[in-house]
């Protein structure tokens, strides 16, 4: 049995495809409506971006609302709609060379912003709607029609650009690598923040036929002795290997200074003055007076947090409360309040 | 849409890419007068479905 | 409460005005401090969302997509930028995207005089980006007006679903001018579009039919398509049709000026009828037509070679003298010898 659910996302009545027989692209918009279903996501909740060339393509057949960019400026246009909407899932649909190459600069700065979208890169190392030129992933050496003796420079290395600086998401997989390549769009979708799926594509009409290949079928096979699966979470992937590389956010550390846990004073609980919720409520950082708050039964010193600004507040969190609901529902753990000083426990 | 004894293809979908015939492993798919038709041997696998990028073949339940 | 503004503070108070959320920009000279401005609020307002983008072409698309996303949102910038953002200004108007693109202009062409005033984007602000389109643009002339007319292209942005050009210069967005914006009053026209997530559409700046399908082979939907562009474009327009036209008695003669060349000629208002077009572009035919019908001498007097005399002779259809003062300096003096010098050649 196969769960056919996937096709409610497709718009389905304007099918045949406009891609060439064998096209990898297919493939992509295939998996990626699976991947989409299989999480729950939906036009309600979802926008798809795309831009420009075969795989910008792709949006127009996705049963969500979908913005079709100009050349390049899908990776901009998608962080935008993210600011804009945090309550949209933005997913990314283009291809190498409108995303390594005219848009190069937007997928630099993009992915140093790390803004929570996912991009799937159609990766079929040819610019192929404009009749098979040479692209920025095309490799040395490959002959295409702008490349008559071979493509005289190196390769732009995605994934070495992409994970050069933390936090990173990048994937690597094929078209050929079926399990593979739906686990890659499953692990990017639920990652929170910039995560890139480096899909190897085929584009057998321009880009095989030229290099000796038949059919779409053999262009795999090719996949298959060029790259190699590596199991598990990388830090790094070669160019060879087909898997996940994912880090996350160095924390900075200053050269001298010494771990904060050492210098805190060893403080008795029975020494700790008790406060009940009433008296809690009062010390809240109006009128000049400190910032408490309570966690798990005991009461924080938050006044020398930057974040709490003004009166009361600190965005979403209410100074002089409980925090400890409140914890579960942030997007960050307890160690951010765990490192101010205990000032008293809470009496229940 | 057209049955075959185990698949179900689709003429009007099916680009004639000719991916199915290959990735099946038992051979029993092929393209004969620009239609994909099958041999008896099915094995069920699901290769040609999951493969195809047109959605334009698919394996019948049951 | 009465303080003192610059132009382009007053552009961006007029954005908060009309309720706008989003700003996306790239420093650039005269326009930075709007971009300053954005940093600023964004930290006070949490609902106000800011970017500083790496280069104007994504300021522009951010600009634009932020907008399909379902805030009020807009840009600023100067000529060199806003040469990058003609591509999204294009696409703008296929997506149908109602935001606001302010351009302070500079001396052109490439980066020119930084930052010396001028008013030679006229033509980039008619047709810089590929293909038909018709775009509708304001250009004041004072601190208040700068942040009455931003709250008038955020309402035209609206209703004609494009970006709206904002023209200001060099002079006028460092131009520091006593106002009181509580007294201001002003028409918001809220968000009627459609955001992100709520249907199956494609915004796509490929010719493309009602529900989105791309058609990129079939002449009569693209036509019919743009025919309702024009139609929709042309009727904001005619619903503001902004100028201000200063008659002087026993004047034979009429000035057409804009923006901060009105302010330098408005000592020759004793001696000579003043006409200041406020909406640039779709370019004041009638109004126009008909106020000149009683002038034998019209000169244009602008920051340029010539630009908008050259639309003002299209649309009265006769000869206009020329006064153009190019880019950088404006001397009233010279300003005021040159118009003498156009009527003595006419005698």
């Amino acid at each position: 049995m196969i769960d056919r659910s996937y096709k409610e996302l497709l718009k389905m009545r304007r099918f045949p495809h406009t891609w060439c027989p064998g096209c990898g692209i297919g493939a992509v918009l295939k998996n990626v409506a699976m991947g989409l279903k299989e999480l729950g996501l939906d036009y309600q909740n979802t926008a798809i971006v795309s831009g420009i060339g075969c795989s910008g393509r792709m949006g127009g057949y996705m049963n969500f609302d979908a913005v079709h960019t100009p050349h390049g400026r899908a990776l901009t246009a998608a962080g935008a709609i993210k600011t804009a909407r945090p309550d949209l899932k933005v997913v990314v649909l283009s291809g190498d060379g409108d995303l390594g190459a005219i848009g190069g600069n937007h997928l630099l700065h993009t992915s140093r912003r790390n803004p929570d979208i996912t991009v799937f890169c159609n990766d079929n190392e040819i610019y192929g709607l404009t009749g098979g030129q040479a692209g920025p992933t095309t490799p040395k050496g490959t002959k295409t029609i702008t490349s008559p003796r071979g493509e005289m420079y190196p390769p732009l290395r995605l994934g070495k650009i992409l994970t050069a600086q933390t936090p990173y998401f990048f994937a690597r997989t094929t078209v050929y690598h079926l399990n593979h390549f739906k686990a890659c769009i499953r692990e990017a979708l639920l990652y929170q923040g910039f995560s890139f799926v480096d899909i190897i594509s085929d584009c057998i009409e321009l880009n095989g036929r030229r290099q000796g290949f038949k059919t779409a079928h053999q262009m795999f096979k090719w996949f298959d002795e060029r790259f190699h699966v590596v199991e598990g979470v990388r830090d790094h992937l070669e160019d060879d290997e087909l898997g996940i590389a994912k880090k996350e956010a160095e924390v900075e550390v200053k050269a001298g200074a010494k771990p904060e846990m050492e210098e805190k004073p060893e403080i008795l609980e029975e020494d700790l003055k008790h406060y009940t919720i009433e008296e809690l409520s009062h010390v809240d950082g109006s009128e000049g007076r400190p910032i408490f708050i309570g966690y798990k039964g005991k009461i924080y010193d938050l006044s020398s947090s930057p974040l709490f600004q003004g009166e009361k507040r600190m965005r979403c969190h209410i100074a002089g409360k409980n925090l400890t609901k409140d914890m579960e529902a942030a997007p960050h753990g307890e160690d951010l309040v765990l490192k101010f000083p205990v000032v008293g426990r809470l009496k229940e | 849409m057209k049955p075959r004894i185990n698949v179900v293809w689709n003429e009007i979908y099916c680009k004639r890419c000719i991916l199915c015939v290959e990735v099946c492993p038992v051979g029993v798919l092929s393209l004969e007068m620009d239609e994909i038709v099958e041999k008896p041997g099915c094995i069920r696998c699901y290769q040609c479905e999951r493969y195809c990028p047109d959605i334009a073949i698919e394996v019948m339940d049951g | 409460m009465k303080q003192i503004l610059s132009g382009n503070e007053a552009i961006f108070r007029g954005a908060i005005r009309a309720g706008a959320t989003y700003f996306a920009g790239y420093p650039i000279s005269p326009t930075s401090e709007i971009l300053q401005q954005a940093a600023l609020y964004s930290e006070e307002e949490s609902r106000f969302r800011f970017l500083q983008a790496e280069d104007e072409i994504a300021a522009a698309i951010a600009t634009i997509s932020a907008s399909l996303a379902g805030v009020k949102s807009f840009t600023a910038t100067s000529g060199p930028g806003f040469t990058l953002m003609q591509e999204a200004l294009g696409w703008g108007h296929v997506v149908e995207a109602p935001c606001v693109f302010v351009n302070s202009m500079r001396v052109g062409p490439s980066t020119g005089m930084p930052t010396q005033p001028a008013q030679s984007d006229l033509l980039q602000v008619k047709g810089g980006s590929a293909g038909d389109y018709y775009p509708i643009a304001f250009y004041p002339n004072s601190v208040e007006e700068s942040f009455r007319l931003t709250v008038t292209a955020f309402n035209a942005a609206e209703e004609s679903l494009s970006p709206i050009i904002l023209l200001a210069d060099a002079f006028l967005s460092h131009l520091y001018e006593i106002v009181d914006l509580d007294v201001i009053e002003t028409e918001v026209i809220p968000r009627t579009k459609e955001s992100l997530g709520r249907g199956r559409r494609l915004f796509t700046g490929t010719a493309h039919d009602k529900s989105g399908n791309v058609k990129t082979s079939d002449p009569a939907n693209y036509r019919e398509w743009l025919r309702e562009l024009k139609e929709r474009h042309f009727r904001v327009a005619e619903k503001y049709p902004l100028y201000e036209y200063l008659p002087c008695k026993n004047s034979e003669t009429l000035l057409i000026v804009f923006g901060i060349t009105s302010r330098i000629v408005s000592p020759l208002k004793e001696r000579f009828s003043v006409f200041r077009p406020i909406r640039i572009y779709p370019v004041l035919e009638r109004e126009m037509k008909e106020v000149a019908a009683s002038y034998r001498h019209i000169i244009v007097v602008e920051g340029n070679d010539g630009q908008y005399a050259s639309w003002t002779e299209w649309a009265i259809g006769r000869k206009v003298l020329k006064v153009p003062c190019l880019g950088g300096g404006f001397k009233f003096q010279w300003i005021q010898s040159q118009i003498e010098e156009r009527l003595k050649e006419e005698r």
